[in-house]
């Protein structure tokens, strides 16, 4: 159940975009807001990077999580069988 | 973390970066910003490499997992329902005892498991339904077609797997 990359790769990972935004930052630009525009979706991207690695490293929570339909399809084709068995006398499990 | 969330981390932080860069534009004159352009930019491009390997190996690395998650319960779900029909085929006390079984464990499954491993934890219960259930398999009579009562193959207390 624990993560699977370590704290050290993750703060590797950390310090090159915070590096990387910050050498973006102190590039020249003539006009501000584009420049504005391109940091803040630089950011993004590399925020959305990182937040897919941690997302992809825990499979059983957030938003990417495993489901557990398959353990509820075989519960109900187990109960079937289990009810299948009932006109002939056979008890159901509580 | 939801879709939501994560939407909102995403926007959240570029609306910061953007914000700082346009007050770094207000603060600091642009002359200065041209001093740091040339290392700026080679460090840049040096940096941007390195994290850009670094990330890839580090995705392929989680994503491999993920999928390995993945079949891991799918291959779970194909085992159980093997046993659910082969189990179907067996005379009453047995055939019933470990569909019962199966239903206990599989209702564990899915009302503690799976939430304790949304929470990163363990679940010790799903654990001892599946010994359990390894148990009435082990412990159970069979009378295959043709042939006098048998006991399994597996002797009691011999192997015990632990939970696939």
């Amino acid at each position: 159940m624990t993560q699977s990359v370590p704290g050290l790769v993750w703060s590797v990972l950390i310090a090159f975009a915070s590096a990387l935004i910050g050498c973006m930052l102190v590039f020249a630009a003539e006009a501000s807001l584009s420049k504005a525009v391109l940091v803040g979706v630089f950011t993004s991207a590399l925020t959305l990077a990182l937040l897919t690695v941690q997302i992809l490293d825990f499979p059983f929570e957030s938003a990417l999580q495993l489901s557990s339909r398959d353990f509820s399809n075989t519960l109900e084709k187990v109960d079937r069988l289990i009810a299948a068995a009932e006109p002939h006398g056979r008890k159901a499990p509580e | 973390m939801s879709y939501t969330e994560l939407g909102g981390l995403v926007v959240g932080t570029g609306f910061a970066a953007a914000l700082i860069c346009a007050l770094l534009h207000r603060m600091v004159h642009h002359d200065r910003f041209r001093r740091y352009h040339e290392v700026g930019y080679a460090v840049f491009l040096q940096l941007g490499v390195i994290f850009a390997v670094l990330l890839a190996f580090v995705f392929n690395n989680v994503w491999s997992e993920y999928n390995v998650a993945s079949q891991a319960v799918d291959s779970e779900c194909g085992s159980l329902h093997g046993i659910a029909m082969l189990s179907d085929r067996l005379p009453s006390p047995a055939r019933d005892a470990i569909l019962n079984d199966l239903h206990a464990y599989l209702t564990t499954i899915l009302d503690r498991e799976w939430p304790d491993m949304q929470r990163r934890h363990e679940s010790r219960a799903a654990d001892a339904r599946f010994q359990s259930l390894w148990q009435t398999v082990e412990r159970g009579r069979y009378r295959p077609r043709g042939q006098p009562d048998s006991r399994s193959a597996a002797e009691p207390g011999g192997h015990r797997p632990s939970k696939p």
